[in-house]
């Protein structure tokens, strides 16, 4: 009798078929979503998303790019845990996805009040600034949530993060 | 017999101005993407393009035409 090798609840299934079966889903400020976590290290990201189409250093930044899936992910430094979570919408920042991604009724296209509705008058915020020809503005919560918001005050990106990376300025 | 003031270097005001307001407008861009805190990777891009976009603006800045006395001349 054969048995066969079931893989499909397996890390290694997840590794191979991830960049296609990702849901997004809710966010959970500081957190993430209910996969996708803060905390998480790059082999746990690369068995949800899959292999990132670029990798990215900056000062003190390591960044995945996901731009099919609109996701770009920070571990601060290369070895690192996840401490950012950025998800855009279609188009924005050279994804060419965007993610199914909400966070307390607020999704993409969301206004600067709805976001503020849902969860109060924010601890940062700045802008308008020109950023790769587009003016965008931002506001942040100690939480660890940040939504920036396109020139019509919409949001096109949501951030979540570690919120012992939250300083005020 | 001398040439007074003629063979002074001169600065266009009209092209000064224009890098001047150009200069002011990157530096408040540069600040406030300095002070986010959380940033995202086309923050970090605009930060270095806002950076070399200054170093040439001032570069542009301390530039004074060329001395009366070489324009026309090769060399």
């Amino acid at each position: 009798m054969h048995t066969k090798l079931v893989t499909s609840n397996s890390r290694l299934h997840a590794v191979h078929t991830g960049s296609k079966t990702w849901g997004a889903g809710r966010l959970m400020p500081g957190k993430g979503t209910s996969d996708l976590q803060v905390g998480q290290l790059a082999i746990d990201v690369e068995a949800i998303l899959g292999t990132p189409d670029e990798k990215r250093e900056f000062a003190s930044q390591f960044y995945y790019i996901y731009r099919d899936k609109g996701v770009d992910v920070d571990f601060g430094e290369p070895g690192g845990r996840v401490k950012r979570l950025v998800f855009y919408d279609a188009s924005v920042a050279g994804h060419s996805g965007g993610a199914r991604v909400s966070v307390g009724g607020v999704g993409f296209g969301s206004s600067r009040a709805q976001a503020i509705k849902a969860f109060g008058m924010p601890d940062v915020e700045g802008g308008p600034v020109r950023v790769a020809n587009r003016k965008k503005s931002w506001i942040c919560y100690a939480s660890g949530l940040q939504f920036e918001f396109n020139a019509r005050g919409r949001v096109i990106i949501i951030m979540v993060f570690d919120p012992r990376l939250h300083r005020a300025c | 017999m001398t040439s007074g003031q003629r063979n002074v270097r001169k600065r266009n005001p009209k092209r000064a101005a224009s890098f001047e307001q150009q200069l002011a407008t990157a530096r408040t861009t540069l600040e406030e993407l300095r002070r986010k805190s959380q940033k995202i990777p086309e923050d970090n891009d605009e930060l270095e393009k806002l950076e070399a976009r200054m170093k040439h603006l001032r570069k542009k800045l301390a530039e004074k035409s060329e001395l009366h006395a070489r324009q026309g001349k090769r060399h």
